[in-house]
């Protein structure tokens, strides 16, 4: 088969897109909006409502942790929700900075690139982001235990908090194993099937593929 | 931007103009749509969301410049990021093989004829960028254009294009085709 065989059938799909155009004025008038804006607006929106939440962790964290600077385990959970807070931020920024650098008006080749960058951030500050929770709860709960009630919980029952610390780093690695066991076989659940993508680096590697192509494609 | 003579249109006037030149050029939203999205039901959310982007980046089109070749670049990156999340969304509820084109249940790819089946069965093989290189070239643009639309060189171009047209002889060769060799696991 040649190249130029393929004009022909490709004429003949033009005449078949005739009748497709019939249709148009019914999309125009359509007032939803795609899935990959809907999916857009809401990165966008969820990545604004982490980066407030983040901003009254750190409003939380920050005063907590110099107040009780002398107390060396209140001031590691203190800074620990600080800096998880500030590294929050900063993620949501840059995504956002990101979605806004991504112009379908640019070549397709930078355009994809602008993508797929966003799309490996996104990714890897998930990870970094998201895992940390199954330590994360400690601290935020000594805080809010010593902030709201006024209850040092590492001093009521340190045990418990030591415990919780060694469940946590073990349910990391359980995650991540079991997120890489079912990623050949991932669930119908969209939700599931997301997290077990990104949890077992499935999307970081697909995303490093993809930008890989378009290096290739754009470079020979 | 679009002119800087006169009063800035009015937002009546600038879809009216949005719109004829939409209606000049729609047939290349349909033809990206066919190419890049399996089924009806994808191909409509393809050709809308084509449709609306094309429209929220319209106040920036520049009229001195090729309205087509604008509205390609549109069209091909909104075609290739939503099939990357549909491809995601899809691969695991029902892997397709690429040379079995008979199990996709879309009327557009089951087609009677089998020049369209050839076309169809020769996209389904190339990655997305290659995909769109070959359908520039079937719509007529030359090096140039299609370098400018995809953001590579002519050169570039040109190579890959005589790429493809050596891996289309290698490939189907034989009347069925069925080598199976995508063109991306060749390069």
């Amino acid at each position: 088969m040649e190249l130029e065989d393929l004009k022909t059938a490709w004429q003949q799909l033009e005449h078949r897109v005739e009748v497709a155009e019939i249709r148009l004025h019914e999309y125009r008038e359509q007032r939803t909006v795609g899935a990959l804006r809907r999916l857009l607006m809401r990165m966008t929106a969820g990545q604004a409502i982490q980066a407030v939440l983040s901003v009254m962790a750190i409003a939380v964290a920050a005063p907590f942790w110099i107040q009780h600077r002398h107390i060396p385990h209140l001031l590691i959970a203190g800074l620990t929700l600080h800096i998880y807070g500030v590294a929050m931020v900063c993620s949501c920024v840059v995504q956002i900075l990101l979605i806004g650098q991504i112009y379908y008006t640019e070549s397709v080749v930078m355009c994809q690139r602008r993508t797929l960058e966003f799309q490996r951030l996104r990714v890897l500050s998930s990870l970094a982001l998201g895992l940390p929770w199954w330590i994360l709860w400690i601290p935020v709960t000594m805080v809010g235990a010593e902030r709201f009630m006024g209850t040092d919980l590492y001093q009521v029952s340190p045990g418990w908090i030591q415990v919780s610390l060694v469940i946590g780093l073990c349910g990391i690695g359980a995650s991540i194993g079991v997120a890489r066991r079912l990623a050949a076989h991932p669930p119908e659940s969209k939700v599931l099937r997301n997290l077990i993508d990104s949890l077992s680096g499935c999307s970081l590697a697909r995303t490093i593929r993809q930008f890989e192509e378009i290096q290739r494609f754009a470079g020979e | 931007m679009a002119s800087n003579d006169g009063p800035p249109p009015s937002d009546a006037s600038k879809k009216a103009a949005f719109e004829d030149l939409l209606a000049k050029h729609r047939r290349l939203v349909f033809k990206v749509a066919a190419t890049y999205a399996r089924n009806p039901d994808d191909r409509r959310d393809l050709v809308q969301e084509i449709l609306i982007q094309t429209w929220r980046a319209y106040p920036g089109y520049d009229a001195s410049r090729s309205f087509s070749t604008w509205m390609y670049r549109i069209a091909l990156n909104v075609a290739i990021s939503h099939r990357r999340s549909v491809v995601y969304r899809t691969r695991h509820v029902s892997e397709i093989a690429d040379d079995d084109l008979s199990a996709i249940p879309d009327s557009a790819v089951r087609e009677p004829d089998d020049r369209l089946r050839d076309l169809y069965r020769v996209i389904e093989r190339l990655d997305d960028l290659n995909r769109a290189l070959v359908l520039l070239y079937l719509d007529g643009y030359n090096y140039r254009e299609t370098a400018e639309v995809l953001g590579i060189s002519e050169t570039n171009v040109a190579t890959k294009l005589n790429r493809i047209r050596e891996w289309l002889r290698e490939e189907f060769a034989t009347p069925d085709g069925k080598k199976g060799t995508s063109w991306n696991s060749k390069i």
